[in-house]
């Protein structure tokens, strides 16, 4: 009877949604296998199939791969840096006594931006002429001891090919810092207290404690965490593009940039779905991948 | 007796002291969080004191005397100009309108669906549950193209219209998967009960079962509105008119103006116009918008 | 909870109050309110200051004429047919205050005519004019130099959203009676406007690229403004050791782009150049020894620290700050920089020009009176099938008429301080020495690799190539090897 009722809502409550999702969220994706075998200046009123010929551009494009292996680098590096740093910030801001509150609240400040704002932010920071950064380096006199260490001629952080990326790295790390270690304190948050006083009795302390009880209850955490840095890492797109100010570097050009530039700058369409179909493919290996990786070691509780 | 009154305050003043010990040790050893905390949170604040600052300055000075300076002459004119010059207030109000529709349309065409597809059995329910199911795993550049010329062809680029459909189908799969989940927590007692006391569907829905959901709700809500408020791919890709441009999108325009017209510090006011709002919500929901997005991420 | 939501709502409403209260509209809004006794009541609502003037003069106009005919001025909204102007500047940027003004006259001139001013500042944001005329709704007026009817892109004009003026430019000019519209413009900008029968876009400004240089430095250290690359390459080399910057730009940017430019200018002549850049002659390869010393040229200097360390993606202010506070003696860059940077200049800035040196061994390619620069230019675009609102081509022509008029144009030039392509008008006159070294200039040639002149893809591959020849990820052998494919694949894939 109850159901009888309730199937009422199914025209006015899915039908609409569904109509919407299958028009706009779901076909173009379906049309985009098309689209990757034509060829498309948005001009001319229809697209011409051209078959294979997107892939063999592809191929031979170094400027796609380079912005690939730009990605990957961007992806593993933000896993490198934001992992252990999101862990210990989330186990440091547990652990301290006073303050609490408010490091959770500053640390998470920097993620409640807007990607613009703190591309904006970082150019006027990093800039090597007129930065805020140089400019405090200059004063507390360190230029030329951190040129020799970096062995660079000048300290043009967005700029030089040895510093460009791992530059960005650390603008990625102080935006999304806060909200990873976020996610890490909901899972320390739920880890039952007596697991902690068992090994406590068990005679474990400060590292092995950690090793032998955090750690492995932490793990669905770390795994979705890892999951996220990646699919986020390797479809990141605004902090590049507002970083480049209008013209992106190919010493930072990653794939999601480089299809736009190829859609709506080259008019390149077609092209630009072959690639966004890499794109998805390299996506879903690597998702595949990390959850096979890191599916062994969970540990119930 | 009197030895053990000795040996009695001697012990007193050994656990004192060792308890004292205790305290410099434990601060001695979390001395290490407190400087890194410290000079994260400090990065963090000084960050925004700068750009503060700098938005108060005027341009020829920022060019005189670079960027680590205070102001000589304090610009408050610097902000009326970006309000009304450089149109902040214009992305802002932009902004303020694709965030409220956008997340109001979201949340309510997410319960919708979710609630039929969580408590409501028909024919299909899982064939249409596994369809909105794809979307999650596709990312979003494949139909980059091809939804772009979609919105072409039936004439929606440069309109309110497409940001609105794009906010509201945008994360539906995702929001829907979360409701679905949280729906079917809650007991199916509630509904007979309000069945039997002649509530039709639509009550059921509106008075019963959505007001029950209202943490989830408030979840996806928070959700999607960070992410309308900083949304800057759709609008670079689907809007031609700058009158309707949002923030983020603005801004971009700005930097622009900046690097021809020189007018960095009116960037900076811009930016902080931007910030501000942001900021006092996240201090005010301080907790919600931490929960919020967290548990969006995790069940992603 | 509940009270913080409350607490929430009440901020949100209030600062989405604020801000329709306080947000003009961007378009500049003019109502012309009913009038009954003509001349007293004539009320324009006005946002922006600077019109003041322009209004004054409209409010005696129409005193004379409705004094005249003793008649009510009509003033039941007629549907107005709009210019769109898609202006490259900012709306309140010196070159967008001056445009906006013209706009307001045709708009006083032609009470049919709307004139709006939609802003796309940078070559960013311009892309939108470019695809608004794919979806079938285009502005009417593209001031964003006339990029697209450039031999390497014309694909755009070729695609047939551009109105042909070829017509019109037969008609007499704003304000005359005979002659034609077309033998207002100079010869350089003339060869540029025809495209075949057709004529294609209506030039307006050139803005030639020369080296400015810090006076007070060349005292201070002694120096002579040099006349060939390796007296340049000396002053540096002086301006080095006391800790100053020999080039404002660095590492990769525009600026650096023009510097690559002009040395090949010297080292191959401008045909040569132009038949490289545009493939008219494929005698011409970048693996010549010319495109190879040009970049072997280039990287030394940078290799011997002569540049500011200074590259963020498109970003030219650090170099213009880095030149105006001091760090910088040399900046290679527009005419235009004066007009641009009017309100940030520090006010005891010293500063004169000089041409691009020549080079050793190659003095006979080019006389060393000349300079490359651009040409800005109006496109007309067809209205568009999908069109917004009712444009006209009539209203464009005739504000592209009044834009090039004599009049207007001694006007802009006297507020912004560029080259006009209109004959007749005066030269500049706020910046010191422009104008008498402009005048003695033998050779004026477009400019390649910046904008312009080749086609937008080849335009954005030659960027990444040069930057990442500046940061030594390519031998200048590998970077001529590099462009030299990028231009091979470019054109297999236009047959």
């Amino acid at each position: 009877m109850l159901q009888k009722e309730l199937r009422k809502l199914i025209w006015p409550f899915l039908v609409p949604s569904l109509i919407l999702y299958l028009v706009i969220g779901l076909w173009p994706n379906i049309e985009a296998f098309y689209w990757a075998l034509t060829d498309y200046d948005g001009i001319a009123p229809r697209q011409t199939y051209v078959g294979l010929r997107n892939f063999q551009y592809m191929m031979n494009d170094d400027r796609w791969w380079g912005a690939v292996s730009n990605t990957l680098y961007f992806a593993v590096g933000t896993v490198f840096t934001l992992l252990p740093f999101g862990l210990l910030f989330a186990v440091l801001i547990m652990s301290v006594r006073r303050g609490h509150g408010f490091f959770k609240t500053t640390v998470y400040f920097p993620s409640i931006l807007s990607l613009v704002i703190v591309a904006f932010l970082w150019v006027f920071i990093l800039d090597p002429t007129i930065g805020l950064l140089n400019e405090a380096l200059k004063a507390l006199g360190l230029v030329d001891p951190l040129k020799r260490l970096l062995g660079v001629t000048a300290l043009n952080w967005l700029g030089h090919p040895k510093l460009a990326k791992p530059s960005i790295i650390v603008v990625q790390l102080w935006s999304a810092l806060g909200f990873y270690a976020l996610l890490f304190m909901a899972g320390l948050a739920k880890i039952p207290a007596e697991m902690y006083d068992a090994a406590k009795i068990d005679g474990a302390a400060g590292w092995s404690l950690f090793r032998h009880v955090t750690w492995p209850l932490l793990f669905p955490t770390t795994q979705t965490v890892l999951l996220l840095l990646i699919i986020n890492g390797l479809q990141t797109f605004t902090l590049i593009y507002a970083l480049g100010g209008g013209g992106i570097s190919p010493l930072t050009q990653v794939m999601a940039t480089y299809i736009y530039r190829t859609a709506f700058t080259d008019r390149r369409f077609g092209y630009a779905t072959a690639l966004a179909a890499l794109l998805m493919v390299i996506v879903m290996a690597f998702t595949l991948a990390s959850r096979e990786l890191t599916k062994r070691e969970v540990v119930q509780y | 007796m009197a030895t053990d009154s000795v040996r009695s305050m001697e012990l007193a003043q050994w656990q004192a002291h060792q308890a004292g010990e205790d305290r410099r040790r434990r601060f001695l050893r979390s001395l290490p969080a407190y400087v890194l905390l410290g000079t994260f949170s400090a990065s963090a604040i000084l960050t925004f004191i700068w750009a503060l600052i700098m938005s108060l300055r005027p341009n020829r000075e920022l060019f005189t005397y670079g960027a680590w300076a205070l102001p000589k002459v304090w610009a408050w004119q610097n902000y009326v100009d970006a309000w009304r010059q450089m149109r902040v207030g214009r992305y802002f109000l932009n902004t303020v309108l694709y965030s409220g529709v956008g997340t109001i349309g979201a949340v309510i065409i997410a319960a919708c669906t979710a609630y039929v597809l969580a408590r409501v059995k028909f024919r299909g329910r899982n064939l249409i549950y596994y369809l909105f199911l794809i979307s999650l795993m596709i990312p979003g550049y494949l139909a980059l193209v091809p939804r772009y010329f979609l919105m072409r062809n039936i004439g929606l680029v440069d309109t309110y219209v497409v940001i609105f459909l794009l906010a509201w189908t945008g994360g539906l799969s995702f929001n829907m998967f979360l409701l679905i989940n949280f729906f079917e927590t809650l007991p199916t007692e509630l509904e007979e009960a309000a069945f039997i006391d002649g509530g039709n569907a639509w009550w059921i829905f509106w008075r019963v079962m959505f007001p029950l959901a209202r943490p989830g709700i408030a979840t996806i809500a928070i959700f999607t509105f960070m992410g309308q408020w900083n949304e800057f791919m759709i609008p670079l890709i689907y809007l031609r008119d700058p009158a309707k441009y949002p923030l983020a999108l603005g801004l971009q325009i700005l930097s622009f103006n900046a690097t021809y017209s020189a007018t960095h510090t009116k960037l900076f006011a811009g930016m902080i116009i931007f910030m501000v709002p942001i900021l006092v919500m996240y201090l005010i929901l301080k907790d919600r918008i931490t929960e919020g997005l967290t548990v969006g991420a995790i069940k992603g | 909870m509940a009270r913080k939501t409350f607490v929430l709502m009440t901020f949100i409403v209030i600062a989405a109050l604020l801000a329709s209260c306080a947000t003009p509209t961007p378009q500049i809004i003019r109502e012309t309110v009913v009038v009954e006794k003509p001349v007293e009541k004539v009320v324009q609502q006005t946002v922006v200051v600077e019109k003041e003037k322009v209004v004054k003069e409209t409010v005696v106009v129409k005193e004379t004429t409705v004094v005249e005919k003793e008649k009510v001025v009509v003033a039941t909204p007629v549907p107005k047919k709009v210019v769109e102007f898609a202006g490259f500047y900012p709306v309140d940027a010196p070159y967008g205050k001056e445009f906006r003004l013209v706009g307001y006259r045709l708009e006083q001139e032609n009470p049919e005519c709307k004139f709006v001013y939609s802003e796309y500042p940078g070559a960013e944001a311009y892309k939108a004019v470019t695809l608004r005329a794919q979806e079938g709704d285009p502005v009417d007026i593209d001031a964003g130099g006339g990029t697209s009817l450039a031999p390497g892109g014309g694909e755009l004009w070729k695609s047939g959203l551009y109105y042909d003026l070829a017509k019109d430019m037969k008609t007499p000019a704003y304000g005359q009676t005979g002659g034609t519209w077309l033998d207002t413009f100079n010869a350089a900008a003339q060869k540029q406007m025809i495209i075949g029968e057709s004529v294609g876009s209506i030039p307006y400004q050139q803005t030639q690229i020369i080296l400015w240089y810090n006076t007070d430095h060349y005292t201070k250290y002694n120096l002579k403004p040099p006349k060939t690359w390796d007296e340049l390459m000396a002053n540096c080399e002086t301006l080095k050791k006391n800790g100053i910057s020999c080039i404002g730009g660095g590492g990769f940017n525009g600026y650096i782009g023009y510097w690559y430019d002009m040395i090949l200018f010297r080292l191959m002549g401008n045909d040569a150049q132009y038949a490289l850049y545009n493939r008219t002659d494929p005698k011409y390869k970048w693996t010549d020894p010319e495109p190879v010393k040009a970049a072997e040229m280039l990287v030394e200097m940078i290799d011997k620290g002569y540049t500011v360390d200074g590259y963020v993606g498109g970003d030219f202010t650090a170099n213009q700050v880095a030149y105006f506070t001091g760090k910088a003696t040399h900046i290679f860059i527009g005419t235009w920089l004066m007009g641009e940077m009017k309100d940030s200049i520090p006010k005891d800035f010293k500063q004169a020009v000089i041409y691009f040196p020549t080079v050793k061994g190659y003095e006979d390619k080019t006389p060393y009176e000349a300079a490359f620069g651009f040409i800005n230019s109006l496109g007309l675009y067809k209205p568009g099938t999908k069109a917004k609102q009712q444009h006209s081509t009539e209203c464009a022509v005739k504000f592209a008429k009044l834009f090039t008029s004599q009049e207007v144009q001694t006007q802009l030039v006297k507020a912004l301080d560029f080259v006009s392509t209109i004959k007749g008008v005066p030269g500049p006159e706020n910046i010191p020495g422009v104008g008498e070294l402009l005048s003695g200039m033998k050779l004026w040639f477009p400019a390649f690799q910046n904008l312009s002149y080749t086609a937008p893809e080849l335009r954005s591959k030659s960027w990444d190539n040069a930057a990442l020849l500046a940061a030594k990820q390519l031998t200048p052998k590998q970077f001529a090897e590099k462009m030299q494919k990028d231009w091979d694949e470019f054109f297999s894939r236009q047959k």
